[in-house]
């Protein structure tokens, strides 16, 4: 234990100096103990901060980055000064972002596969919808491919809740989002998006029996886990 | 022997989180709200034994033994199925809690040299809870240890089930929802001061008796925490305001533990707060002066009617049909603009007196001292924090501030009153 003159206090903590005032450090004078320094048996004491790495610079990252930037606003930029009718340079950044969600988010990003899959399917119906917007072709997206993206996404996640016993809480909640989302295809029919109409009643249909599927084989913990997740 | 099998859990247990909690993990992604409760044995500790000794407790805190998870309105506390981890102390004390490295548990036990500590992420407990697992622990490893302890009132029995009285949200059970609140807070003034960088903190504890302390105290009708309060609010009048006029109040932000005022035995928050404080013009005050006010202030702040007001005030924003119905990612992103345009702000400095912590003797035998201390403040330069056991008391400043003028004014006054002190730091 050693002493401050200056601030009349005692200091038990391995320094030359007070850390009240700065100024140096004396032998206790009622000199019971005077090892002091080194001495690990004082209390208190606490483990030394490390030095924090702060984040690691990710070059490869920041280049893949900088590269989409640089075609994304490039082909924007052209597609505005050459503009004849058409957007093609949506369908190009359109591209870029859907390749950034679909590859480079579930590198960098720790979710489990459900997320992935539900992130998927909108960004990618999303997608098909806007190329449908910017070119000629019409009418195809919404009526096939995003009904059957809800119908296989649905299926996938039905699997994976299947396999993997131990992790089914988390598939649950995706689940009940993706039989949710195969509703939606008829809504499109309602306000006359689209004009064959099957495939959306299709992906309805194969809700329903996802939603009756779960109900049987496991309503009670089903609801369990839903009361728990919406509970308000 | 395993001392963990993944199979003792119902995980169809799960939590709401109590009012209070429910501001936390909106406003923690900067690592704030973790504050400790730590030990100092007269030996060093056996990880092995430590690690059992959680083991064995745990079940008997069915609110601790949770992980979090976000539901689509609010979050939720539900029972966790892995095993506690423990972990030897790294600095700085109360960093950020991160559920992937603690197995999903919301709080952490460290070790270091003879010291366990328990650091909590606030949403799950307060520091009684806090304190009350920390002894449960430290009985529980001293037992396994080989020494003989008996048990008495002061640490929650291990055989016992544990009660509904001790998972309930007391905050429920005391609001009413026709005391309307007409309370409006005044920001505070900040310490001035050369912040330290990120993570870095500054721990200042400062030994006195408590006896001694408690009779200073007493010559002015003041309690300890007033008293401390006070003089925390005299220094930085002293060395930043004085012969000033600052249009903002210097205040003190305390804790007020609900148990002693509504009967309950919860061990989750149930912990209300008084601000005191004083506003400061271009003339002279006194110590004395200063302390007055902060007792008669405080007198009315830990008025149970003034406190059910307040609790029903939260009560009633949390049960708010709008409030409720808004997904979880707006509600935290309204809780986080609030918290950043109040919170922090209502206060200079925040003080928690734990009051004194009392163990059965057979293990007061082998325990040196206990510690409280808050994690780094955000906006606030520093906070305070005081624990009592035995006849010593530990007053303990968190910086995330260089200057030590405050402490050194601080101690500087007890030293003038006759006080001895021993000073520790990090």
């Amino acid at each position: 234990m050693k002493y401050c003159m200056h601030c009349k206090i005692k200091v038990n903590t391995a320094t030359h100096k007070c850390p009240l005032c700065n100024m140096e450090l004396h032998a206790n004078p009622s000199g019971k103990s005077s090892s002091g320094e080194g001495d690990s048996s004082a209390p208190g004491k606490y483990p030394s901060m490390k030095h924090e790495r702060h984040y690691e610079y990710n070059f490869l990252l920041r280049l893949l980055i900088m590269v989409s930037v640089v075609i994304g606003s490039t082909s924007i930029l052209i597609n505005i000064m050459t503009y004849s009718g058409d957007l093609w340079s949506l369908v190009v950044s359109g591209t870029i972002i859907l390749l950034w969600i679909t590859v480079a988010y579930p590198l960098y990003i720790k979710r489990n596969i459900g997320h992935f899959i539900i992130v998927d399917v909108i960004s990618l119906s999303a997608f098909i919808y806007m190329v449908e917007l910017s070119t000629q072709s019409k009418g195809w997206g919404l009526t096939y491919v995003t009904p059957f993206l809800f119908i296989a996404a649905t299926l996938m996640i039905t699997f994976i809740l299947v396999i993997k016993r131990l992790n089914w809480r988390e598939y649950t909640v995706y689940q009940t989002i993706m039989v949710i989302l195969g509703f939606l295809p008829p809504l499109f029919c309602a306000f006359k998006l689209v004009t064959v109409v099957w495939p959306s009643i299709l992906s309805a249909f194969y809700s329903f029996l996802t939603v009756t599927g779960m109900y049987i084989f496991v309503h009670k913990k089903y609801g369990d886990e839903l009361k728990k997740r919406f509970h308000i | 022997m395993a001392l963990w099998s993944e199979n003792t859990i119902n995980e169809n247990r799960w939590y709401k989180l109590d009012n209070a909690a429910k501001i936390y993990p909106a406003i923690s992604s900067g690592g704030g709200n973790v504050f400790r409760v730590a030990v100092q044995l007269k030996y060093s500790i056996n990880p092995e034994m430590l690690k059992q000794a959680l083991a064995t407790i745990l079940p008997r805190f069915p609110t601790f033994a949770v992980r979090m998870h976000k539901g689509l309105f609010w979050y939720y506390f539900e029972e966790n199925p892995k095993e506690p981890l423990i972990f030897l102390e790294e600095a700085p004390p109360c960093h950020i809690i991160r559920p992937d490295h603690t197995n999903g548990y919301l709080f952490r036990v460290s070790y270091y040299n003879k010291r366990i500590a328990v650091e909590v992420f606030h949403a799950l407990t307060d520091g009684v809870g806090a304190l009350t697992f920390l002894k449960a622990l430290t009985f529980q490893y001293l037992a396994l240890s080989g020494f003989k302890l008996t048990t008495d009132a002061t640490v929650p029995q291990l055989g016992m089930l544990p009660s509904a009285e001790e998972t309930e949200d007391s905050f429920k059970k005391y609001y009413n929802s026709r005391i309307r609140s007409k309370w409006k807070e005044d920001k505070a003034y900040q310490i001035m001061g050369t912040r330290l960088p990120g993570g870095h903190v500054h721990i200042v504890h400062g030994i006195v008796s408590i006896n001694d302390f408690s009779r200073i105290a007493r010559e002015r009708n003041a309690t300890i925490t007033e008293y401390v309060a006070a003089l925390v609010i005299y220094s930085i009048y002293s060395l930043q305001l004085r012969k000033r006029e600052h249009p903002q109040p210097v205040k003190v932000s305390i804790p007020v533990n609900l148990r002693n005022i509504f009967p309950s035995k919860t061990l989750r928050n149930f912990s209300s707060y008084a601000n005191v404080g004083m506003r400061f013009s271009d003339q002279e005050y006194s110590f004395e002066q200063v302390l007055d006010t902060v007792v008669s202030i405080m007198k009315q702040e830990i008025q149970p009617d003034r406190l059910k007001e307040k609790i029903s005030a939260n009560v009633k924003a949390e049960q708010n049909i709008f409030m409720r119905l808004v997904p979880l990612y707006i509600k935290n992103i309204v809780l986080r603009t609030a918290f950043n345009a109040f919170g922090e702000s209502l206060f200079t400095c925040a003080l928690s007196n734990l009051g004194i912590v009392k163990v059965p003797p057979s293990m007061g035998e082998h325990v040196e001292r206990f510690e409280f201390l808050l994690g780094r403040p955000v906006l606030n330069m520093m906070n305070c924090t005081l624990c009592s056991y035995g006849n010593e008391m530990m007053i303990t400043f968190t910086k995330s501030m260089h200057e030590t003028d405050i402490e050194r004014f601080f101690f500087g006054f007890l030293v003038e009153k006759g006080l001895e002190i021993t000073i520790e730091t990090n």
